[in-house]
């Protein structure tokens, strides 16, 4: 039984409690504590993890911004020109129509038939001719933001469409040279 | 221009560099400290290295507050007993609940038997009477002989504070001794 614990001055009893707390850690414990905190460290990137942050949401911007830019058609100016199908025609194509697909949607947007009659939503592709995408291009051009029928020539028929509404452009043809002329057109 | 911005990554590597070379002599300074702060109050050895080195972490962690190291070793002193008494009162709740624990002694092990004896395990039941205040200020006393203006420096209280608590700590302490001796008899 210890004995003189009840008598004890200040000093012994400091003494007694430094005893008692003269407990070392065990001798890997600062090579531990090391290891952990180098696990605990973060990855080394320079400047931190900002960089590689903003770069992913540039990237994702990108992404974004590819995926919502409107593709560019034929015939697609400042003005807003919607073809669409004569409500009463049958749904032909024009014969210059390579491949035309286009949206089923209510909206009167560039959705141009098939062969079929079927209107295919999968591309917004209209591919046809130069020819004819030069005379769309003059069409256009000189209507403005008025819309009109394009239909094919079959839906056409026997209908005559007055053209009064379209300006073209008269082919001037300049006269022959009087000298030649009596010699006919080739030489 | 140039040289300055191939300079200045190295000046921040310099100054990491450094930080974590003057953290590595801080750990090596006060890891007995630390970890004798955590065993007198868990007086758990596996427990007190864990604590320990828990404190140690979130210290790094914190490493950029450093100024000086007076302010950073107290800083560690305090969070170090705070993170023991958590540490004490969840190994209660689960004694408590497991009821595998003694009541207030701590288990131990059979790596800590060379160390308690019966008078040490005599002094320990006195400091564990003692409020938390006055058993702080009475362990960092005995630990590495630190004296009034060291404790009062780590404790951030006034010297005139610590001597008041080291005095009521004392007087407490006997009297816990006196009645666990005549308890004994």
């Amino acid at each position: 039984m210890p004995d003189g614990l009840e008598r004890m001055t200040d000093a012994e009893l400091d003494r007694v409690v430094r005893n008692a707390l003269t407990v070392e850690p065990s001798p890997n414990f600062v090579g531990r504590v090391r290891t952990r905190i180098a696990a605990d460290r973060a990855p080394m990137v320079p400047g931190g993890w900002l960089p590689p942050a903003m770069v992913g949401a540039l990237l994702l911007a990108i992404a974004f911004g590819i995926t919502l830019s409107p593709s560019n058609e034929v015939g697609s100016s400042g003005t807003d020109i919607f073809l669409t199908t004569a409500p009463v025609a049958q749904p032909r194509p024009a014969p210059s129509l390579v491949a035309a697909r286009g949206v089923s949607s209510p909206k009167p947007q560039r959705a141009l038939p098939t062969a079929g009659g079927e209107t295919e939503p999968e591309e917004h592709q209209v591919l046809i001719s130069p020819s004819d995408a030069a005379a769309y291009r003059r069409l256009f051009a000189s209507v403005g933001k008025e819309s009109y029928e394009i239909v094919s020539d079959e839906a056409a028929g026997p209908q005559e469409k007055t053209m009064t509404d379209i300006d073209i452009v008269p082919i001037a043809i300049s006269p022959l040279n009087p000298d030649i002329e009596d010699q006919g057109a080739f030489q | 221009m140039h040289e300055y911005v191939d300079r200045f990554p190295d000046s921040l590597t310099h100054v990491a560099d450094e930080r974590d070379r003057e953290f590595d002599r801080l750990l090596a300074e006060s890891s007995p400290l630390v970890f004798r702060i955590a065993y007198s109050v868990l007086r758990h050895r596996e427990d007190a290295e864990d604590v320990a080195q828990e404190a140690f972490i979130k210290a790094h962690r914190n490493l950029r507050r450093l100024r000086d190291r007076g302010a950073f070793r107290a800083w560690l002193v305090r969070l170090t007993w705070r993170l023991a008494i958590d540490r004490q009162r969840a190994n209660r709740r689960r004694a408590n609940r497991d009821d595998q624990h003694a009541h207030s002694l701590p288990s131990i092990t059979s790596g800590d038997a060379a160390i308690v004896n019966e008078r040490a395990e005599l002094v320990w039941k006195a400091i564990d009477a003692l409020p938390r205040k006055l058993r702080l200020a009475m362990v960092l006393s005995a630990i590495e002989g630190h004296d009034i203006r060291e404790i009062a420096s780590l404790l951030r209280v006034p010297e005139g504070t610590v001597k008041s608590r080291l005095f009521h700590a004392r007087e407490l302490m006997k009297e816990s001794l006196k009645c666990l001796m005549v308890s004994r008899e």
